[in-house]
């Protein structure tokens, strides 16, 4: 048993560790702020897909989620050098690894949208619809990913279950796009090659969305680790 | 005491007794017990035991010099060979390593490793991160009480009691 003195010692070591682990909590809380706005003004974009502060604006969070990436990364691992953590810690510190990777592949598909949408045409005749759609699996995968990082600030293992269940809808939507036709009308042989170049950019943007998705899963699996210890991947859900 | 046989025992500071050689360290057991050997059981013994132990190279040219002679690894791990020699059913190890430099502990970490192929083990231990690396199962013990025990893999990523929770994460000590 250790003397007063040496507990109060490890008492102050505790400390130091939780100041280090509140910043890194901070860095990655405005990691998933910053890739939750690009979420909201990627959907801007859709609807005037040329405004040049927007794609701007775009661009450089996109950087700056880069960088907290990188911080986030070094910060762990100096914490995993630093502090030997075990049990919650060592859980907390892997799901914020993971959660990293996943928000910076977030940014990257956000990314890929931003470029897609810039050379995309909604005026030609058809596209409204697939702008609809588009927008219907923007928010669905918007909300995934809120939800996603609510069930890791929260604590809240129910949620993190909705959020992987969430999922087979996303991947429906993606489905209806790729191989399904919107009924209001396309007529792929009027708009030419330029429609057939804009169904392309549909199909990708429909499948980096879908890709948006599974990675706020990885997100809720990394949360039910951090409150559970399981690590639920590649396993089935329990019935509803 | 027939029990006690069946224990080989490893303490915190090695201790090999100090005016005997390396090769009557390894029998002391026998010795001590009264139990009398040929000198060729006793050369296999001695053989085996310090093989067990991965001593044998580094001492079978010195038998005769005194177990004092070698380094601290190096005598606790003869202290080990000493106790494989009886052929216990279970090894009691407190702290084997605390008064080791850290390439011998790495040496006797390595060795506890290949002996729990072969021996149960328990080992008594301050150091964490070493109660992971060589552990099956890992029981916390707290003022004498019997606080938790489970796979090592499970105690030190998601403790079920909130004492061992606390001890794990440093809030005490």
């Amino acid at each position: 048993m250790n003397t007063p003195d040496e507990n109060k010692d490890a008492t102050s070591i505790a400390r130091i560790k939780e100041k280090y682990l509140d910043k890194l909590h901070e860095d990655f809380t405005f990691l998933s702020d910053m890739v939750l706005n690009q979420m909201t003004k990627a959907l801007e974009l859709m609807y005037d897909n040329h405004k040049k502060n927007l794609v701007k604006l775009l661009k450089d969070n996109e950087k700056i989620i880069d960088s907290l990436d990188l911080t986030i990364k070094e910060k762990v691992i100096n914490a995993i050098m630093l502090f030997t953590p075990r049990a919650s810690d060592l859980r907390r510190l892997m799901a914020y690894y993971d959660m990293t990777i996943c928000m910076e592949r977030i940014g990257d598909l956000i990314d890929n949208i931003r470029h897609m949408l810039f050379a995309m045409d909604f005026s030609l005749p058809g596209f409204e619809t697939y702008r609809k759609q588009l927008d219907d699996m923007f928010v669905h995968a918007g909300k995934m990913l809120k939800s996603a990082l609510s069930t890791f600030s929260g604590m809240d293992e129910m949620l993190a279950h909705e959020t992987i269940m969430m999922d087979d809808t996303a991947d429906n939507m993606e489905r209806k796009i790729e191989h399904g036709r919107p009924g209001s009308g396309f007529q792929w042989k009027s708009t030419g090659f330029a429609g057939l170049v804009n169904i392309m950019y549909v199909n990708s943007i429909a499948y980096y969305l879908e890709r948006i998705s599974d990675k706020a899963v990885d997100i809720a699996e990394s949360a039910i680790y951090l409150i559970e210890g399981k690590d639920i991947r590649h396993t089935k859900l329990p019935e509803q | 005491m027939e029990v006690r046989r069946m224990a080989g025992m490893v303490f915190q500071h090695p201790n090999p007794f100090p005016t005997m050689s390396i090769y009557d360290n390894v029998l002391a057991g026998y010795k001590l017990n009264g139990i009398k050997l040929n000198k060729e059981k006793k050369d296999e013994i001695v053989q085996n035991s310090l093989q067990s132990v991965t001593l044998w190279n580094e001492v079978k040219d010195s038998m005769n010099k005194r177990g004092s002679f070698l380094s601290g690894g190096q005598q606790q791990r003869l202290c080990i060979a000493r106790a494989l020699a009886l052929k216990p059913e279970v090894l009691l190890m407190d702290e084997p390593t605390s008064a080791l430099d850290s390439i011998s502990t790495n040496k006797i970490e390595e060795l506890l490793l290949e002996l729990r192929k072969h021996y149960t083990m328990l080992v008594v231990t301050h150091n964490m991160s070493q109660a992971a690396r060589i552990s099956d199962n890992s029981m916390f013990m707290y003022l004498g009480e019997l606080v938790e025990h489970d796979n090592t893999k499970q105690m030190f990523t998601k403790p079920k009691n909130r004492r061992t929770e606390e001890y794990l994460t440093g809030v005490f000590g």
